[in-house]
């Protein structure tokens, strides 16, 4: 009798635990588990730092200001995340805020490069519509394009043409820092360009 | 060994009683499963600038929502084990044709085209809907009709959709006319990866019509 007591509460208490255990989220990145989205924030955050310190400033005289404007979580959320089935909101809201993060974090880059003499953020969600009212005030502004998760590009606008020039970066640089690395060299190579088509 | 019978019986009675619940609700109660969706993520891509500022509306008359049967915040449906139905709400909580409102409005901010939006309900006559388009100012105001707009998870998704865009001048005059629709007449409809981005697609082919994008443009 005594064992099919004990027997009934470890079914019940298993099935309970598998309940709960299956509705529970669990965060990754970067190969991490994390039990909360904030802990993988802090993790991401981390990492992002880590290839902050592998950029090297690039060669010659800063020019000028430059803004960058990039896409807010709510632009991510919508238009950043591949969904399959029916999305949990506080998924998409833990992607839209990751990649918020990634793409404000090249201010940082940017700061780093020191391919300009100040560098101001701003996060909006129309980025392509920000940017054009505020390059008059810039030197350059740069700003992330992003129409759906695999259609993402990043524009530079300058006078005195103000035409979108797309920023690459190398494909076959490796991930991290020479991936960044290669980004803030074309920045830089496009603004040379630029200054040489003022100074003509 | 009457009673040990009968511990066996409340075991397998309990473990079908737990089985069942979690067939029928998934997670419980509680519900980690998501009965919601938020079509206001449904930006739709759009290839070309309109010239001028726009205010856009969308109409919900769905036959069900329109005769008040189901709720303006009304879906789609979520199926269980056996195929029984719950309902699937706007996870905002605000009628359908408001969170799709903001995805089209957003979808043309994107593209750095200023856009705004009226809030009509389903029983809005077309002069209410055109007074109301006349209270802001642009030069050209698109209304989307939603005939349907439903989608049904049971193993996989369907999406079915039937819209309607009609794009007026500042003075409420009617310019062009297009529907997009997928609604089989064999009544089966394709799965879809998920019911958002099948939205954005059904937005993006109706507003990408010739008759809808020339109607915005003076030139591509």
């Amino acid at each position: 009798m005594f064992n099919n007591k004990v027997t009934m509460a470890i079914v019940a208490l298993s099935m309970l635990a598998l309940c709960l255990s299956g509705c529970g989220n669990t965060y990754s990145y970067n190969g991490k588990s994390y039990s909360s989205a904030e802990d993988a924030h802090a993790g991401h955050i981390e990492y992002l730092r880590s290839i902050e310190a592998g950029i090297v400033p690039v060669a010659g005289n800063p020019s000028g200001r430059a803004l960058l404007v990039t896409p807010s979580q709510k632009t991510c959320e919508a238009l950043g995340v591949t969904r399959k089935g029916h999305a949990e909101g506080e998924i998409v809201q833990y992607i839209g805020k990751s990649l918020e993060d990634d793409y404000s974090f090249f201010l940082n880059f940017l700061n780093k490069g020191n391919v300009f003499k100040t560098v101001t953020g701003e996060i909006s969600d129309f980025p392509r519509q920000r940017a054009r009212e505020a390059s008059k005030e810039y030197d350059a502004t740069i700003y992330l394009d992003m129409q759906s998760a695999s259609q993402v590009s990043w524009v530079l606008i300058s006078p005195p043409d103000n035409k979108p020039k797309q920023i690459n970066m190398d494909s076959m640089a490796a991930p991290g820092a020479p991936k960044i690395q290669s980004w803030i060299n074309d920045v830089h190579n496009k603004m040379t360009e630029v200054e040489q088509c003022r100074s003509k | 060994m009457q009673e040990q019978i009968k511990y066996i019986k409340l075991l397998i009675l309990l473990s079908l009683t737990l089985s069942t619940l979690l067939l029928l609700g998934g997670c419980g109660g509680s519900s980690a499963i998501n009965r919601t969706a938020n079509y206001s993520y449904a930006w739709p891509s759009i290839s070309y600038q309109p010239s001028s500022d726009l205010t856009v509306g969308i109409i919900d008359k769905r036959l069900y929502v329109v005769s008040g049967r189901n709720k303006e915040t009304f879906v789609g449906l979520m199926r269980g084990g056996f195929g029984n139905p719950w309902y699937m709400s706007t996870e905002s909580g605000e009628p359908l044709a408001k969170d799709i409102a903001h995805a089209v409005v957003s979808g043309f901010m994107n593209t750095g085209t200023n856009t705004n939006m009226v809030v009509l309900s389903p029983n809005m006559s077309q002069e209410d809907i055109l007074d109301k388009f006349a209270s802001v100012k642009s030069a050209r105001k698109i209304l989307i009709t939603l005939n349907e707009w439903k989608s049904d998870t049971f193993r996989t998704i369907t999406f079915v959709y039937d819209l309607t865009a009609e794009v007026y001048d500042d003075k409420g005059v009617l310019m062009s006319r297009c529907t997009e629709e997928n609604i089989s007449t064999s009544g089966k409809n394709m799965p879809v990866t998920s019911a958002i981005d099948a939205g954005r697609e059904a937005l993006g082919r109706l507003l990408g019509n010739e008759a809808v994008s020339k109607a915005l443009i003076l030139s591509k």
